[in-house]
């Protein structure tokens, strides 16, 4: 049974005043969504981002203010801020050399997105995988975090009509990849 | 599409919520910091884990990675975070108990790296750095010995682990790196089928600090008189 906005209210309360317990509670809430979120936009280290995102959250609680489904919103948010910042770094560091060996071994995704229990978010994730970032952006905010179109324009900085678009393409591409995966 | 992306986004927030991650992140919370694995094991785990993953997939690969490592370190992350605003630090008490779950896990290795990382006392401290070292080799010649759950704990480790408890708020890093010394030296910490060669555990290895190395100086004493 969903937590009673009372509920969210004084947990959120005694998680800002360093209570454990109420720690606990708020991670359970968020912890399947921030990962599910990370594994379908294709993070090489859905836990790592994961531990950096809480770590933020951790950092920040104090500032936020609101209910249940603004903290996973704003989890989110988090969370696409911290994969951003590794993929920037991903890109850094990147080396255009593959090992005829790996070539050989199965997706590296699947094995730790299983081992996740991601399955699903897996499955998405290829179809993701064949969007823009960002229209897989937008699609992914919507489907882990469940922002509306002004939320994630605002979480993105992007104009309301530009996000607009963008899942409206999003959609219209994921038809197609849904009607015909080939 | 609208009614088809709805299904799907609501079969996707399903599959996180019930995901085995929530459970992982409370027992997180729950124990604190959790041992730190150095670069060596985490590798290890992460291997084991992808094989066993591959072996045999779907639910069997969940549950084994519920309790695996290679989430771990998604948990280490979490430590971290809550750690960094003074959550969850359940202090040296909490360390041993981590190092003794990984000694009865048949991690023993892993667990004298935790207690290397986690309860040594301070490096200024006399014998600090000496602890540190031979708990270091100790949990070296057991990963090398490639010591399985079934040959259970290598001797000494026990001695150890007693050690450590009853001292452990006053930890003498000389009496600890003799402990850990004695594990690593122990040949009869090898798997079963070795015979034991190294010296027995009531002899000190190498010579006693206060004896110069070189032949033996003759003792001078009173002159033996002959018939």
């Amino acid at each position: 049974m969903p937590p009673s906005d009372e509920d969210f209210a004084a947990r959120l309360a005694a998680a800002k005043a360093g209570d454990e317990l109420a720690w606990r509670w708020l991670f359970r809430l968020a912890s399947g969504r921030v990962v599910g979120f990370l594994v379908v936009r294709g993070a090489a280290d859905p836990e790592g981002v994961a531990g950096d995102t809480f770590l933020d959250m951790v950092r920040s609680i104090r500032r936020f203010d609101g209910g249940e489904r603004e903290f996973v919103a704003w989890s989110l948010t988090i969370a696409h801020r911290r994969l951003v910042d590794a993929r920037r770094a991903a890109s850094r560091r990147r080396e255009i050399v593959t090992d005829p060996a790996d070539l050989e071994q199965p997706d590296r995704h699947d094995v730790e997105e299983a081992a996740l229990g991601m399955v699903g978010a897996a499955r998405v994730r290829r179809l993701l995988d064949r969007l823009t970032i960002d229209q897989a952006d937008v699609l992914a905010l919507r489907i882990y975090g469940d922002l509306t179109l002004p939320e994630i324009a605002d979480r993105l900085s992007k104009p309301l009509t530009a996000v607009t678009s963008l899942q409206h393409r999003g959609l219209e591409a994921l038809r197609r990849l849904l009607a015909d995966p080939e | 599409m609208q009614d088809e992306f709805d299904r799907i986004a609501a079969e996707l927030r399903s599959e996180a919520d019930g995901t085995v991650f929530a459970d992982l992140t409370e027992a997180a919370v729950a124990r604190g910091s959790r041992p730190r694995l150095t670069g060596r094991f985490r590798r290890r785990a992460a291997t084991t884990t992808a094989a066993f993953v591959l072996a045999f997939g779907g639910l069997g690969g969940v549950a084994y990675a519920a309790n695996g490592a290679a989430p771990g370190d998604f948990l280490f992350g979490l430590d971290r975070a809550l750690e960094a605003v003074g959550i969850g630090n359940g202090g040296s008490a909490e360390r041993l108990a981590e190092v003794h779950a990984l000694v009865e896990a048949g991690n023993a290795g892993q667990g004298l790296e935790h207690a290397t990382d986690s309860l040594l006392p301070a490096p200024e401290l006399a014998g600090s750095d000496e602890a540190r070292d031979a708990l270091l080799a100790a949990a070296e010649r057991i990963a090398q010995l490639s010591l399985g759950e079934a040959a259970g704990p290598p001797e000494g480790v026990a001695d150890l682990l007693t050690y450590l408890s009853e001292n452990l708020d006053d930890l003498d890093g000389q009496a600890v790196a003799e402990l850990a010394k004695a594990i690593a030296g122990n040949e009869s910490a090898g798997p079963p089928e070795e015979v034991p060669v190294g010296p027995p555990e009531d002899v000190p290895v190498g010579p006693p600090e206060d004896v110069p190395p070189g032949p033996p100086i003759p003792t001078p004493g009173p002159p033996v008189s002959t018939p």
